[in-house]
């Protein structure tokens, strides 16, 4: 009978296409937003990625790694004094102007660290050494920053052109990979104390201090001593799913809750949802309606209302089934362009695939439930009538 | 209730020829059944205490005017219909259907009943062979069986070649061979008719009732035929004649007893 059902919904092909095309635009919008939101998440803490370090030690009022409440610059000394640190290192980051040769201004983020332990430098360089960094005011860029600081349209900025920022010149000396930044503003590294020159003065400097626990020490409980002998706050950065004293996964809270992004997102998803229901249960409707005489005589002739119900829930989940592979299908494209190009954002999740596959299934129970309801009411009587 | 030809058919005896251990005895007895739809002054009584009998090996037609409660009664020996609660008696192939539960009428429908329908109700998104084949499907047969045993139904119904066509594609008289093929499959008890020729022309009416009278009919099979359709009164074996909720006239025909003058006019539907 699942045969003959099958057959029934094969062929109605409008029916067939209308269903599978709903179900594939709201796989395709959930899974797709979902995983740009995600992705966009993910941007936020670009600094954690780009600027590696075991622990964050920051102002106590910080919440999320884009915002820096300046420091003394003693409060490295104390962090270090602390036992279970085994090095801590300064840490300067802040959003500053480069001004072209031509008068043009560009934002760029730019990062000081320090050159003796080189803690934060780059997770990944691409072109010179790490080591060049102590050269006479040398710079390293990363990718984005060689097209943003050309001149040229189309051109790059190579190792050894020279820039300015703050009145200082900069000379470039490494190429690093980096992910992209929520602010959408490249990377610079330069060392610490050439960071106070590169940016506007003021009393205190310090953005962070990054450290790292003794070995057999946990990070955790380095980052509590910290807390407890320094009064500053430390995070962890382990990444997400770590709870709230992970500076990634507190960045990210900090953004759904103080950001209208995850309502807009929300929104979407929504919207995915409500046109999936509203198109699914509506075409599966007319079409249970369709074939009533036909669900009214197998009921005359001895199908219980068991079988009826199956041979629905199958029509239903059959759609569900091809609409929600063809929708992936399309969300994967996606992703990979999104991916090759770096934009827009994008970063699917594990759990995301089978949770929209429940999303559709649970439609399409939705909507095959509304055909039972109407089958179940069917008086099998009728069928001699006409 | 006149009786037209001499037999009594409450004790209706098996006759000499019929030689079928079955033949002759009843596959469907009703007394006193009562039905009626809708409550307080709306109320309408369709039966009012029909007696009916249908024997095995008989074609038995139910005939009467339009509305007089003929599909109705069909419904209820189907199972598909109850009947109001009472005292009237319902029993259908030796069973009472009053004492039986839903799903045993649902199984008892599945395996035991063969339906012919007016508009025949063909899926037509499946192919003639997919249709007939459904009441063994219902009852969970393999499909390749199930469609092997309907393309041997669609041969003794002339229509082997069309097993693989969709039903849209034949005419209205071949769809309802179809619809025959698909009543006969499972080798029911009971066949189930309602204006089975209506929606055809006389030519191919006469045909179906041919295959009615040659391969549907069985010495342990009962048929009832429901019609208001004239032309094919005289391939009855038995005429119940119904008016206004009951069965006001019952005729057992054979060579003595041709359809008499008055039911030869037929009903305006
Ligand atoms: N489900 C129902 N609800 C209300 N009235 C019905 C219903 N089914 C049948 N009737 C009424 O019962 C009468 C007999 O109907 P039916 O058995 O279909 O007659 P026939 O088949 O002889 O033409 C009609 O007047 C019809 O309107
Ligand atoms: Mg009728």
């Amino acid at each position: 009978m699942i045969r003959i059902a099958l057959k029934m919904l094969l062929g109605d092909s409008a029916k067939f296409c209308m269903l599978v095309a709903g179900l594939v635009f709201a796989t395709f919008l959930m899974a797709q937003q979902i995983s740009v939101f995600c992705g966009l998440m993910l941007w936020t803490t670009s600094t954690l990625k780009n600027v590696p370090a075991p622990l964050w030690v920051v102002e106590s009022r910080v919440e999320q790694i884009n915002e820096t409440i300046p420091i003394l610059d003693t409060d490295v000394a104390r962090v270090r004094s602390v036992d279970s640190v085994a090095w801590a290192a300064p840490f300067f980051s802040s959003l500053i102007r480069v001004r072209l040769p031509d008068g043009h201004f560009k934002i760029v983020l730019l990062v000081g660290i320090e050159t003796t332990s080189f803690a934060g430098a780059p997770a990944r360089l691409l072109e010179g050494r790490i080591e060049d960094l102590r050269l006479p005011n040398a710079v390293i860029i990363d990718q984005l920053a060689q097209q943003r600081l050309s001149q040229t349209k189309g051109g790059k900025v190579q190792i050894g052109d020279v820039f300015e920022m703050n009145d200082h010149e900069a000379r470039v000396v490494g190429i690093a990979q980096t992910v992209e930044s929520f602010t959408g503003a490249p990377f610079i590294w330069t060392t610490y104390e050439r960071s106070m020159q590169y940016s506007p003065m003021q009393r205190k400097m310090l953005s962070a201090v990054m450290a790292a626990p003794r070995p057999g020490i946990s990070d955790a409980q380095c980052a509590a001593d910290i807390t407890k002998e320094t009064g500053l706050r430390a995070f962890l950065n382990r990444g997400y799913g770590n709870g709230a004293n992970d500076f990634n996964e507190a960045t990210m809270w900090w953004y759904v809750r103080n950001t209208g992004i995850p309502f807009s997102f929300g929104v979407t998803v929504a919207i995915g949802l409500i046109v999936g229901i509203a198109i699914s249960c509506q075409t599966f409707y007319s079409f249970v309606l369709d074939h009533l005489r036909y669900l009214g005589a197998l009921k005359a002739m001895g199908t219980s209302n068991f079988k009826l119900c199956l041979m629905l829930v199958c029509q239903s989940f059959t759609v569900g089934i091809i609409g929600y592979g063809i929708g992936m299908f399309f969300t994967a494209r996606f992703g990979f362009n999104a991916l090759k190009y770096g934009k827009p954002p994008f970063h699917m999740p594990e759990m995301i695939p089978p949770a929209v596959l429940g999303v559709i299934l649970l439609i399409c129970l939705l909507a095959s439930l509304l055909g039972i309801w109407r089958v179940a009411r069917l008086e099998p009587a009728a069928v001699f009538r006409g | 209730m006149s009786h037209s030809s001499g037999t009594p058919i409450a004790n209706a005896e098996p006759s000499a020829d019929r030689a079928h251990p079955q033949e002759g005895t009843l596959a469907i007895r009703i007394e006193g059944l009562c039905r009626g739809f809708g409550s307080g002054a709306n109320r309408l009584e369709v039966l009012k205490a029909v007696h009916f009998e249908a024997r095995f090996g008989d074609i038995t037609m139910l005939i009467g005017p339009s509305g007089c409660g003929k599909t109705t009664l069909l419904s209820i020996i189907a199972g598909t219909l109850s009947p109001d609660a009472g005292e009237g008696r319902l029993e259908v192939l030796g069973q009472n259907l009053r004492a039986m539960s839903q799903g045993a009428l649902t199984a008892m429908r599945a395996k035991q009943i063969g339906f012919i329908f007016q508009s025949f109700h063909l899926i037509h998104t499946l192919s003639c062979a997919e249709n007939v084949a459904i009441p063994l499907l219902i009852q969970g047969v393999g499909h390749g069986r199930a469609i092997r045993q309907a393309r041997d139904i669609l041969d003794r119904v002339g229509l082997a070649e069309k097993s693989f066509q969709r039903p849209t594609l034949l005419s209205g008289g071949q769809q309802q061979r179809v619809a025959i093929a698909r009543a006969l499959v499972h080798e029911p008890k009971l066949i189930l008719c309602d204006e089975p020729t209506a929606a055809l022309d006389a030519r191919n009416g006469a045909l179906i009732m041919e295959l009615f009278g040659g391969i549907v009919r069985e010495p342990d099979r009962s048929l009832i035929i429901v019609t208001h359709d004239n032309r094919i009164f005289g391939h009855a074996d038995r005429i119940a004649s119904m008016d206004d909720g009951r069965i006001v006239e019952l005729h057992d025909m054979d060579e003595q007893h041709p359809l008499p003058e008055h039911l030869r006019h037929g009903f305006h539907q």
